[in-house]
């Protein structure tokens, strides 16, 4: 009965992110079960969704969540009563999967729908000899449904820029927020005055950390990471991988020395204007060879007809749209940590 | 390089997005120029789709190469060009438009590129969704436009944005979630995700419980998106503290394509047999949250003193409408809601660039502070007109139009009480409308009413400070197409009874 | 036996589902929304992949460079769109978390009830 021990278990995470008051454990709770629903991923043999799971779930959810909790000088939560009519909004929504769930086939039948049509035999039968990945996961996300793609790195690219557009604010005083001109009296009423005391408690995430213990081991391990990173972008055609999980994985390097040897010293590294550019540069990479597709008589996107042998075509072109991800993907890990941590700071 | 156009129609805007930040290093003005243009090619292209279309019939591309449901199709009818040029034509004039717009309510110079970038993915996002031929390419297109959408609106100047930008986000990210559960439960029961392929492989399954589980999810999910009473909450405060740009474009596209969804999924991936094989009887579902709808924004807008969050909760009103025509399922009140979704789209975006116009020269939004414009600012004052009489529904305005199909829908469909139901809403607003219309026409402005009083030497006549001309002539032009489109319905109207009989064979 | 085992893992997406939707409807806390936001998201992405593995499949990733008899895979194809779902996921994330900051920064607080409060006083 292995099988239930890890669902039973994130059920009772689940439940247990919400029951508990204190914002911290709320947090370290979640990223437990992030890890654990990637854990069991693993077990389901979904391998790639697995590793990025962790690394963005378990990961870097974790590091946003943390660092706004520390900028927003969290306020314990206050009373606590059940809110009936989500209560039962809830439970309707429960109601009808369940009876959803009353025909829907048997999971794991080898006979059901989504294995016998078409499509998923084509894409296995057809992932080496067309598109040039053992891996009919990589093969599927960046030839069959490359456009779609293509969009998902523009979703975490829009993600980055957005943050920019609303996190940097030049000679502005907090409180102002583009001058209201309307609201006389911005701050007419104050948390203070209605009984709200905000907590102090955490130390500022721009300083280095002077603990040499850590400073030592980072400086140790960062290019081992990078490395890593970099192995997990090429290598995702033969095995599990790709540039979503790489990406996270190099931007995870820069935001560790941040973290230890402190924004400054980071910021010389991996300055503003470059990471900036490198958000904008994966995804005009992806784009790009896209429309050179187009030059060379195919479909957009397609990539076979790069090279004379459609086969190395499209390991060349996924290759390069693999990159394309990876570069974006990690400058936007960067720019989310970048961004939320450097908010009061002049820059 | 025609045969590529549906693909070049996305990626040339996504691509000059990517690079608008980087233009807009030199001088913002470029990046306005760049998003102008764009937005005039996809227009252009968008055209020649319609023509195509029109010619040659349905259009169908293979991303990749890859031939459907091995990949993604972009797939383009009667229906998709219809929208296409909706969504681009908009977006074009609010590009037009935002020039000046954005001078004064986004201030400070370094976010304006940024702007513009977050403005052309989100034109791209809903284009996206519209062409797309494929369910879950419909969902990831979805994301970005809102995802843009949530940070457009919070770049409102009140911090009150921000409040309605989170609450929006929260109910979009459930309602895009569900879509994403009830795409998950149809591919279960059919394995492919192409629109075509499931609405061939569907009707088998329409006994099923699973099946009427996934469009449940689906349709309360695009619900959700599109706004209809009881999931409406999020719209009011998100249009009202938008930048003036923001709201129309918003109103004028954002609403459209998720209604262009929704009726593709309700007729396109489920054919109308489906709804005789349902436990519940979704038309009338569909009818009476379109009946409340309809109410419930017609009444919250009397109630309103700033015009932005009338204009808001009057678009839930006419969202309203638009179901309704949905859930009449017969040929005219499909008719009546495509053309609706045109209609609206004009009369709102002119009505929400009129009153950027008005926040550009006062900085006000409230109904008091609109007395005696119709002197300061004639031609934006002419525009609002227009546009408010077409929304009450006057012959020879598109408003019009919409209603009459409505109208006889219902009464074909022997819903006769719905026709009273209609003439009410209009009758209401006429009535907040005429509030307006009086204000600004036939009451003296604040400064001048010691003009009234006998003439006093030092006092300077009223000059005309209209709104500059980039705001101008977009508000006018989509103003006056409520008439052209009013008087000359043929050709709309034609289209979208092409488009409403392919939907219900 | 399959059937038991099989259908257990709907019951869990249920019970996620449910739990994440109500915390995103009940709760006060700006920060706990997210939360209860992200809980409701991987459960559905937990309903893809286990839509994904087949009784005896292994990951589907080919063996022997793609020449002669494969083992029986699991079905790449929902894991590729929980992929996107991940992502789309951790990006709308990010931008929630932005606006809580913001709304720190204008209200001094993060309690959903206080800033309706203080909206109501500034009218």
């Amino acid at each position: 009965m292995t099988d239930l021990a890890i669902p039973l278990f994130l059920v009772v995470c689940g439940i247990a992110v919400l029951l508990v008051k204190d914002l911290m454990s709320s947090i370290m709770i979640f990223s437990v079960y992030s890890l654990m629903m990637a854990i069991e991923w693993c077990r389901l043999n979904a391998v790639d969704v697995a590793i990025t799971e962790a690394a963005v779930g378990a990961g870097i959810s974790t590091v946003l969540f943390l660092v706004i909790l520390g900028r927003t000088k969290y306020v314990d939560e206050g009373k606590k009563h059940v809110n009936i009519p989500a209560l039962l909004v809830a439970v309707a929504v429960a109601a009808v999967l369940l009876y959803g769930t009353m025909d829907l086939p048997h999971l794991r039948d080898a006979n059901i729908a989504p294995n016998t049509h078409v499509v998923t035999p084509y894409y296995l039968e057809h992932s080496y000899e067309q598109a040039g990945q053992l891996n009919v996961v990589a093969s599927i996300l960046a030839y069959f449904r490359g456009y779609d793609t293509l969009f998902e790195t523009t979703v975490v690219a829009t993600a980055g820029f957005c943050l920019v557009l609303l996190l940097r604010v030049r000679n502005k005083k907090p409180g102002t927020l583009d001058s209201q001109k309307n609201e006389v009296t911005a701050r007419k009423k104050t948390p203070a005055s209605i009984g709200v005391k905000p907590i102090e408690t955490f130390p500022d995430i721009l300083d280095q950390d002077k603990d040499i213990i850590k400073r030592t081991v980072t400086k140790f391990l960062i290019p081992f990471i990078q490395l890593f990173g970099l192995y997990v972008i090429v290598h995702g055609e033969l095995g599990p991988g790709g540039g979503f999980q790489g990406g996270v994985i190099l931007g995870v390097s820069i935001i560790v020395y941040s973290l230890v040897f402190g924004f400054e010293e980071a910021k010389k590294r991996m300055s503003v204007k470059t990471k900036d550019l490198l958000v904008s540069s994966g995804v005009l990479i992806y784009g790009g060879i896209g429309v050179i597709a187009l030059f060379f008589g195919g479909n957009y996107l397609q990539y076979g007809v790069l090279l004379p042998d459609p086969q190395f075509g499209s390991v060349v072109g996924i290759m390069g749209i693999e990159i394309g991800v990876g570069i974006t993907v990690a400058a936007v890990m960067i720019t989310l940590f970048y961004e939320t941590v450097r908010i009061d700071a002049d820059d | 390089m025609i045969k590529h156009l549906p693909a070049l129609l996305i990626v040339i805007p996504l691509l000059v997005a990517i690079i608008t930040p980087i233009i807009g290093r030199l001088h913002w003005v470029l990046s306005w120029y760049a998003v102008t243009i764009t937005t005039f090619i996809s227009f252009v292209i968008s055209l020649f789709l319609l023509q195509t279309v029109l010619v040659q019939g349905r259009i169908s591309y293979w991303m990749s190469g890859w031939k459907p449901p091995f990949g993604i199709e972009y797939a383009v009818d009667y229906l998709n060009a219809y929208v296409l040029i909706i969504v681009s034509f908009m977006a074009l004039a609010g590009a037009i438009y935002s020039r000046k717009n954005i001078e004064v309510e986004i201030e400070d110079e370094n976010r304006k590129p940024l702007f513009y970038m977050i403005y052309l993915l989100f034109v791209t996002g809903l284009m996206g969704m519209v062409v797309t031929g494929d369910i879950f390419n419909i969902y990831v297109l979805l994301e970005i436009a809102s995802l843009t959408g949530y940070a457009l609106i919070a770049l409102g100047k009140k911090r009150r944005a921000l409040v309605a930008a989170y609450n929006y986000l929260v109910m979009g990210t459930v309602g895009a979630t569900f879509f994403l559960l009830g795409i998950g439960y149809l591919y279960l029961m059919t394995g492919t995700l192409n629109i075509a392929d499931l609405a061939a492989r569907l009707p088998e399954f329409y006994q099923t419980k699973a099946v009427f589980t996934a469009f449940t999810f689906i349709v309360v999910g695009l619900s959700i998106k599109l706004a209809i009473f009881p999931f409406h909450f999020w719209l009011p405060n998100s249009y009202a503290h938008a930048p003036s740009t923001v709201s129309a474009v918003m109103a004028a596209t954002g609403a459209k394509v998720a209604a262009y969804v929704l009726i593709r999924v309700m007729f396109t991936v489920f054919n109308p047999e489906f709804y005789l094989h349902v436990p519940f009887n979704i038309q009338y579902i569909l009818l009476i949250l379109a009946v409340a709808a309809i109410l419930v924004g017609s009444i919250m807008a009397l109630a309103q003193t700033d015009i932005k969050k009338m204009l808001a909760y009057s678009s839930v009103g006419q969202i309203g409408y638009i179901v309704l025509g949905i859930s009449l399922m017969s040929v005219t009140g499909m008719m009546g809601s495509l053309i609706h979704l045109l209609n609206h789209a004009l009369m709102k975006g002119a009505l929400f660039f009129a009153v950027g116009a008005v926040v550009y020269r006062t900085g006000l939004t409230s109904i008091e502070n609109l007395r005696g414009l119709g002197k300061k600012m004639p031609w934006t004052m002419a525009a609002f007109t227009i546009a408010a009489l077409s929304m009450t529904g006057v012959p020879l305005t598109v408003g019009f139009v919409s209603k009459w199909y409505l109208a006889v829908a219902s009464i074909e469909s022997g819903m006769w009480w719905l026709v009273p139901i209609i003439l009410l809403s209009s009758l209401l607003t006429a009535v907040y409308f005429w509030r307006i219309l009086d204000s600004i026409w036939l009451k003296p402005a604040p400064g001048e009413e010691s003009l009234e009083h006998g003439h006093n030497s030092h006092q300077t006549p009223v000059k005309s400070n209209d709104a500059p001309l980039t705001m101008l002539i977009p508000t006018f032009t989509v103003a006056m197409l409520c008439l052209v489109f009013g008087v000359f319905a043929y050709a709309p109207v034609s289209l979208v009874e092409k488009a409403a009989m392919i939907l219900l064979k | 036996m399959i059937e038991l085992l099989a259908k257990y893992n709907y019951w869990i997406v249920i019970i996620l589902l449910t739990t994440g939707l109500y915390g995103v409807m009940a709760r006060q806390n700006l920060i706990k929304k997210i939360i209860g936001l992200n809980v409701f998201q991987t459960a559905v992405l937990l309903f893809y992949v286990s839509m994904s593995k087949i009784e005896g499949g292994t990951a589907p990733i080919l063996i022997n460079h793609g020449h002669g008899p494969q083992p029986l895979f699991d079905n790449p194809l929902p894991q590729v769109l929980m992929l996107t779902a991940i992502v789309v996921g951790i990006s709308t994330t990010a931008v929630a978390l932005t606006f809580v900051t913001l709304i720190y920064r204008e209200y001094g607080t993060i309690e959903e009830d206080q800033i309706l409060e203080l909206n109501k006083h500034n009218d």
